[in-house]
């Protein structure tokens, strides 16, 4: 659906803020674009919506090419930039009326539209409303929603969720889920990494303009995992199943009495065996639980491997 | 996508359905204070004209003023009054409305939404265009009706009045992309309120300028350059109530010249025609910028043939006004006065950014006049060189055989100034990268340009002694030593980019 050929981007001719990014998503996944600030996200997700044409390389968004089909790109791309503002003084029907407009709706599409659109966003007790007394969560919510008054293809998020609430951050999870299940491919570019745990299918990790990282979580979260796990009594023992456990357990702090992170190298089948050794000899576990999300692992990994 | 649909979605957004009938309503109230107004005014004024007329009838000797008391009629004066707002709504409020909607848009980044939708760049240009000032069009529906009702009613002819309205649309249209320009054309977001504000005072002012010059027989001929003096000539060229309000009771002897009356019905069709070509190659400049916000406003080719236009449109009129004015050397100035402006809008706003001149200057190609990325010297030198040739071929008989030594030597010294002013603009582009460091320089060069001015001045009037002559040595000093610095420091700017 999205694939990017080798494109770089450099406003000042000597620095680019993009370098050969190969980058591809299918149809139906969400692609997680983390990284530093600076490191070219923004820049990315500029280019793939058109605003900003690529110093090399190619963009093609649904087969199109973004640099000779312009208008069928856009027909086919949401995109919600960062810190994107809305138009104060209108109300959330006319915001996305105007919007629907803007890409040839027709009226009847358009109505049915607004209104499923504001009710799958819990809008719809604020629609008579100016958007300038809508929360930030209501207001991000309607960018999103405005995103989808064309029915696109692809969505293209910058940040979506900085700056809201948690309950705001679930909502927003929850729906970017049901826009994933109906096919959509959406890149989602954020720093707050915790947001993407359980969301993203593939990750991209940008690093000074580079992809330094890319694949699906599962195939690149294969290093390393540090699990936290609390042991009522019988530490002794646990430190003994620790000591015996083999290369894969490549270390252990107690942090607190009772309370140990231990690096697994592996997935879930070694932890798993870890927890069945402890219980084995006597020890009494209270909590078993990954220190990071899959994505926090990876991102951690590249960073330290980057900087190697 | 249509550029209907994108004007429809605008116009929507400006005033929905019922917005729209709320602004009707609005324009209903206003269309009767006019009349109330007028209602108010028109018998005092009449009152005012019979006492006069009565007054000189009964004078030694006897005099008869060309007063014609009747023509204070309520419609009369509404319709007056109607036409003022329509031109001050027109080429004035719409333009600085568009320009801080524009303004306001880049700051916030919801220009950049509108970019990623399938809007064509001239879409999106005309929707900004007729929608954003959609509220105010319809608050001019009433005053609009009334100026109709009026040319039944009242002697104004029914084409006179149709030639009126053609002159404000075209004019609010020109006006609004102009707006609109100069919303864009900065490279950082600027702030709409100042935005709206320098484009109501300058279009204002101009406005302000055309109106005076048709109430003025050798000025007429200029009053074309603003739709407001067409508008004016169109109503002065017809004997009814406006006439009598701007030439006064006393005032009627130049309407009895046919030179006079003939160029004030040329007026209107003229500046219709230099509406339409200014608003195109206006919202060619915007759509352009539109399409891709690194390039500057106008491309070099953009920015000489606006320039070439406008020095055509200052100059053309001579042909007509010849016989009445007295064209020397004084009137060859100031007519460069006037384009000196024009020069230095299209000279920035054609120039490149640092990004973009510094890419060109690594890649170490050299660039024709007409590149993006090239700095613009040579187009604006060709540019002057342009309006050195107009001059020359038009006036060249009045003026030049006339000159001294003094006249030409400072002649020579309008085109060295003239010739250093795009280094100071590729200067400001490429040097300074905050809106505070740019305006700074640019007073500081506005200064040194002030002093060469009068500098030329005294020596054009031969009064090059005590004072005087201290001031224009060191404005000589100055005319050599300010260019010459920035050039180097521009040099030395290229060193470091190309060692960074």
């Amino acid at each position: 659906m999205i694939a990017c050929d080798a494109v770089s981007l450099s406003y000042d001719g000597v620095r680019d803020a993009v370098s050969d990014l190969q980058l591809t998503v299918a149809a139906g996944s969400i692609f997680a674009l983390v990284g530093p600030n600076g490191a070219g996200k923004t820049s990315t997700l500029r280019m793939l919506a058109t605003l900003t044409q690529p110093s090399r390389g190619t963009i093609r968004i649904d087969g199109l090419d973004a640099a000779r089909d312009l208008e069928g790109v856009r027909r086919r791309v949401g995109y919600l930039p960062d810190n994107f503002a809305l138009y104060d003084q209108m109300t959330p029907v006319d915001y996305l009326d105007f919007f629907g407009r803007a890409y040839e709706v027709d009226d009847t599409t358009r109505k049915r539209r607004i209104d499923a659109l504001l009710e799958e966003f819990d809008l719809t007790q604020k629609r008579g409303s100016t958007v300038r007394a809508l929360s930030r969560g209501m207001r991000q919510r309607l960018g999103l929603a405005k995103t989808l008054m064309h029915d696109p293809k692809v969505l293209l998020l910058d940040e979506p969720a900085s700056a809201l609430d948690p309950g705001a951050r679930m909502k927003l999870k929850e729906a970017l889920l049901r826009l994933k299940a109906r096919g959509l491919s959406i890149i989602i570019s954020s720093h707050i990494l915790p947001d993407l745990a359980g969301l993203a299918d593939a990750v991209g990790i940008m690093e000074g303009g580079r992809l330094i990282r890319a694949g699906a979580i599962d195939t690149i979260a294969t290093a390393r995992v540090t699990y936290v796990l609390c042991v009522r009594g019988a530490v002794d023992k646990a430190l003994r199943v620790f000591a015996d456990f083999g290369p894969r357990l490549r270390g252990q702090r107690e942090v607190s009495p009772g309370r140990f992170e231990v690096d697994l190298d592996g997935g879930a089948d070694v932890v798993a065996e870890l927890v069945e050794a402890l219980v084995l000899r006597g020890a009494r576990l209270s909590e078993v639980a990954p220190r990071e999300s899959a994505i926090e692992a990876v991102y951690r990994q590249s960073a330290a491997s980057e900087v190697a | 996508m249509s550029i209907r649909n994108a004007i429809s979605a605008f116009a929507h957004r400006g005033a929905r359905r019922g917005t729209a009938a709320t602004f009707l309503l609005y324009s209903a109230l206003l269309t009767t204070a006019l009349l109330l107004l007028a209602a108010w005014i028109a018998p005092e004024a009449r009152a005012a004209d019979v006492e006069t007329l009565g007054y000189w009838l009964r004078s030694s000797p006897k005099y008869e003023p060309a007063l014609d008391p009747s023509l204070w009629t309520t419609l009369a004066l509404a319709d007056v009054f109607a036409c003022f707002t329509l031109g001050l709504a027109g080429f004035v409020l719409a333009p600085a409305m568009v320009a801080a909607a524009v303004a306001n848009e880049r700051r916030a980044g919801t220009l950049d939404q509108l970019r990623t939708t399938p809007m064509s760049p001239l879409g999106l240009a005309c929707g900004l265009v007729v929608g954003v000032p959609a509220r105010l069009y319809l608050l001019c529906a009433g005053p609009a009706l009334l100026h109709v009702v009026a040319a039944f009613a009242t002697p104004l002819p029914m084409a006179s009045c149709l030639q009126s309205l053609v002159v404000i649309v075209v004019g609010t249209a020109a006006s609004c992309v102009i707006g609109l320009c100069v919303a864009l054309a900065p490279r950082q977001e600027s702030g709409g309120t100042f935005a709206a504000l320098g484009v109501a005072a300058l279009l204002g002012l101009a406005a302000f300028l055309a109106g005076a010059f048709a109430g003025d027989r050798h000025m007429v001929a200029w009053s074309y350059l603003h739709p407001a003096g067409a508008l004016d000539a169109v109503m002065l060229a017809q004997k009814g109530l406006w006439r009598r309000m701007v030439v006064g009771a006393w005032g009627g002897g130049s309407l009895e010249s046919y030179r006079y009356v003939g160029t004030l019905a040329l007026v209107p069709f003229a500046s219709v025609a230099a509406s339409l070509v200014f608003g195109v190659v206006s919202l060619r400049a915007a759509c352009r910028k539109l399409e891709s916000p690194q390039l500057p406003l106008f491309s070099k080719p953009q920015a000489v043939t606006l320039f070439v236009l406008a020095a055509a449109a200052m100059v053309t009129p001579m042909w007509g006004a010849r016989t009445d004015v007295d064209i020397d050397g004084t009137a060859v100035y100031a007519l460069s006065m006037f384009m000196l402006p024009v020069l230095v809008v299209v000279g920035l706003f054609s120039t490149p950014t640092f990004e973009a001149w510094a890419v060109a200057v690594r890649r170490g190609q050299r660039l024709g006049w007409s590149a993006d990325d090239a700095s613009a010297h040579r187009a604006v030198w060709m540019m002057e060189g342009l309006w050195s040739a107009f001059l020359f071929v038009l006036l060249s008989r009045h003026w030049m055989h006339s000159m001294n030594g003094d006249e030409t030597l400072a002649l020579v010294w309008a085109a060295a100034l003239a010739m250093s002013l795009p280094v100071y603009f590729l200067f400001a582009s490429t040097k300074y990268s905050t809106v505070a460091a740019r305006w700074a320089f640019g007073v500081a060069v506005g200064a040194h340009l002030l002093c060469q001015v009068i500098a030329l001045a005294i020596v054009r009037g031969h009064e090059v002694r005590g004072f005087s002559g201290t001031f224009v040595t060191l404005a000589a000093i100055a005319g050599v030593a300010v260019p010459v610095w920035t050039a180097w420091r521009q040099r030395v700017l290229r060193v470091r980019t190309l060692a960074r």
